[in-house]
């Protein structure tokens, strides 16, 4: 166990006479014990984050501490790390047995030293009566937990984990998900965790490090990255599904869209903006309904949207609407202001025909606004 | 599929039990010309009445395998086989190939007798000698080529291939050019004082075939011992760095048994293709020093004129391939059916 510090550091790749810039300067310190899941896109650095912590890559600049010790000039096997990879990266020729025991047998310890140690590790991620098998003979999960049972046996102060779910199908995922939550609260060993799916760095984070074109958008735990997105990156890369971003004016606060108008805002900003505001915080109801209500209700009403698509997940309906078109009294549709399309999550009971006309209410107090020109979050 | 393969061995295998020839007659005839009459003897093939020549086959059963193998204490050509041809010279075997070293080696003048197992045990040798230069110069010619950047790969690999593109019969040409007598690498040598005449005694002569082997063989080890470390696995690589092998352990444990299954299909490869050896030899000796089975084959059929007894020596050689071959296939065919 041990805290990490990155302080400055930053990739670039040169070819050709070409820099490609990997990772941007970043700092970022991780307390002892801390879950830490970096979130992104592919191609947003996260990975090659983690490969310098690892030493499968060096750093073009800045440092790498690891407990008390700046690890740059350190091979990856003196820096007391254990990785879990995407494909699992285990040796297919060698039994269960033997992949967990080789971070051991590489080291020279004796046979007394290894059967215990493999036995624990293999018992706690349930693998003890597979040790025999061939790595072949195993299924996705089970190999995954191969994998992780060799990055325990070290007892090393630091897990990365690549990816380690992706290959996995969802339920296998999910099973797989609450097992490293629950490895970790028994091990309690610093970890970094690199995912692209925004639900496993919700569930397992205790906090969560937003990526985007190689550098951090957001650091902050998954409540605050849900709740309180730093900027329109964050906002509609966290949450499932996506929060509405609409670009608009914002005016004495009321923002205004084409076909939308939302009051009540009490920021004193005005000029361009851009809106957030997540599916479940809009409500949909039938247009002619909404229309009557809309003199005497405070809050902000798009009228005359029309349903684009109608979705059932199960537990809620899904309602894609464009507000744009409400133009269309007006003659014809700039294809620039007349789409825009917003998606709010209605009660699973709902269903609403395709091209239904339909309203909108938003309460401007759930709604996040940013700079259209920064992109950045506008507090009031 | 199978009876395509199956044919040809069993037509062989069938001619091999078989001896047949023409009928022959000897006749005298009268040739008149403006100096005068003359009288020839000579030999035709009878016709019937229907002025088609009569072929008489027999069966001989194993004779012809005997024969090959020296074991048939009679070793004289059955009577049958006397007017076959005009040109054919019905003598011991190795005469023509070694008349103009006759007596200096062996192999090159042994009796019938010793014929085939001294053929044999050349071609084993060339099969021993070769394979363990074949597959480790292969192998570091591939981790060569991995390390190189791709511009200088791209010419490494090129470079490489060449003895493989080049026919054997030109390649074997281009040796025997290189060491034949005041050749470039004799005359290198001599600078610094050694005199060897490679082609005129046995050891050299049997060093050139091998090393003619190799050389050919190589390109083919390494382009798939190459195209393997494509694609060892990377994480498997990288996670052995990580659990601290060096990289000597990262290649033994990790690429090396990745590689394993391409080990042994070069060797199954190289084994067939080196039991085969033939240009090499009637290039550089002619079979002086040197016969392999695949050349004692082609020297009954052509030096002999026997087909049926070159049939028998094709299904022997077959059947010392297969012999050679079993261990392997039988590895692999476990291998595939564990799966």
């Amino acid at each position: 166990m041990a805290r990490i510090e990155l302080k400055e550091v930053s990739r670039i790749w040169e070819q050709a006479g070409k820099q490609t810039v990997g990772l941007k300067p970043m700092s970022l310190s991780i307390a002892e014990g801390e879950f830490i899941v970096l979130l992104g896109p592919s191609g947003c650095g996260k990975t090659t984050t983690m490969r310098i912590v690892a030493g499968l890559e060096s750093a073009t600049s800045g440092e790498v501490w690891i407990g008390d010790r700046c690890v740059n000039t350190l091979e990856p096997k003196d820096r007391d790390v254990a990785m879990v990879f995407q494909s699992y990266g285990l040796y297919p020729n060698m039994t269960v047995y033997a992949n967990i025991a080789f971070p051991l047998k590489i080291r020279g310890m004796g046979r007394e030293v290894i059967e215990p140690a493999v036995q624990r590790a293999a018992a706690l991620v349930e693998l003890g009566d597979l040790l025999d098998r061939k790595p072949k003979a195993l299924s996705g999960g089970q190999r995954q937990r191969v994998a992780l049972a060799r990055a325990i046996v070290r007892r090393p102060s630091v897990f990365l984990m690549d990816e380690p779910l992706s290959n996995l199908d969802a339920k296998l995922r999910v099973s797989m998900r609450s097992h490293i939550k629950h490895l970790h609260h028994t091990l309690k060993v610093t970890t970094i965790y690199v995912t692209h799916d925004q639900i496993e760095a919700m569930t397992l984070a205790d906090r969560v490090v937003v990526m985007s074109k190689a550098e951090i958008q957001q650091i902050g735990t998954p409540d605050d990255i849900y709740n309180n997105p730093e900027n329109t990156f964050v906002a509609g890369f966290v949450g499932s599904p996506a929060m509405n971003l609409l670009e608009g004016q914002l005016q004495d606060g009321v923002f205004s869209a084409p076909g939308l108008r939302v009051p009540g805002f009490t920021s004193g900003h005005r000029g361009a903006v851009v809106l957030g505001v997540r599916p479940e915080d809009l409500a949909v109801s039938v247009a002619s309904e909404a229309a009557s209500n809309a003199a005497e209700s405070a809050t902000a009403v798009a009228n005359h949207a029309r349903v684009f698509s109608c979705e059932l997940t199960g537990e809620a309906t899904l309602v894609i609407a464009d507000v744009g078109n409400a133009q269309t009294q007006q003659g014809q549709v700039s294809a620039q202001l007349g789409k825009q399309q917003l998606t709010a999550k209605a009660d699973k009971s709902q269903r609403y025909a395709i091209g239904a006309p339909i309203a909108l209410t938003i309460d401007a107090q759930k709604c996040f606004l940013f700079d259209a020109a920064s992109q950045k979050r506008l507090r009031s | 599929m199978l009876g395509l393969m199956a044919i040809p061995l069993l037509m062989t295998f069938y001619l091999s039990l078989r001896q047949c020839a023409l009928e022959m007659e000897t006749v005298t005839v009268e040739q008149s010309g403006p100096f005068g009459t003359q009288q020839i003897v000579t030999q035709r093939a009878k016709v019937d009445a229907s002025g088609k020549t009569i072929e008489r086959c027999e069966y001989v059963g194993l004779r012809h395998y005997l024969r090959v193998l020296g074991l048939d204490r009679d070793a004289t050509d059955p009577p049958t086989n006397m007017g076959e041809g005009a040109n054919a010279t019905p003598s011991d075997p190795s005469a023509a190939g070694a008349a103009t070293v006759a007596g200096n080696t062996a192999s090159g003048s042994g009796k019938p007798a010793n014929e085939f197992f001294s053929a044999l045990r050349f071609t084993l040798t060339y099969i021993f000698a070769t394979t363990p230069f074949v597959l480790g110069i292969g192998l570091l010619l591939a981790l060569g080529a991995q390390q190189l950047n791709t511009r200088w790969r791209a010419v490494f690999i090129t470079a490489a291939l060449l003895p493989f593109i080049v026919t054997p019969v030109v390649a074997a040409l281009s040796i025997k050019w290189l060491f034949r007598d005041n050749g470039l690498i004799p005359y290198l040598l001599s600078q610094i004082g050694v005199q060897v005449f490679w082609m005129a005694e046995a050891w050299s002569a049997q060093l050139l075939i091998v090393l003619y082997g190799v050389w050919h063989s190589v390109p083919f080890a390494f382009i798939v011992f190459f195209a393997g470390l494509q694609s060892v696995p990377q994480d498997s690589l990288e996670a052995a760095t990580i659990d601290g092998a060096t990289k000597f352990q990262r290649f033994r444990y990790v690429t090396v048994p990745h590689l394993m299954p391409l080990f042994v299909f070069v060797l199954l490869i190289h084994i067939m293709d080196a039991y085969r050896v033939f240009e090499p030899i009637i290039v550089l000796t002619q079979g002086a020093f040197t016969t392999s089975v695949q050349y004692l084959t082609y020297h009954i059929l052509l030096q002999e004129s026997n087909p049926f007894k070159a049939s028998a020596a094709s299904v022997l050689t077959i059947a010392g391939v297969a012999v050679l071959l079993i261990p392997l296939l039988v590895k692999t065919y476990r291998e595939q059916r564990g799966t």
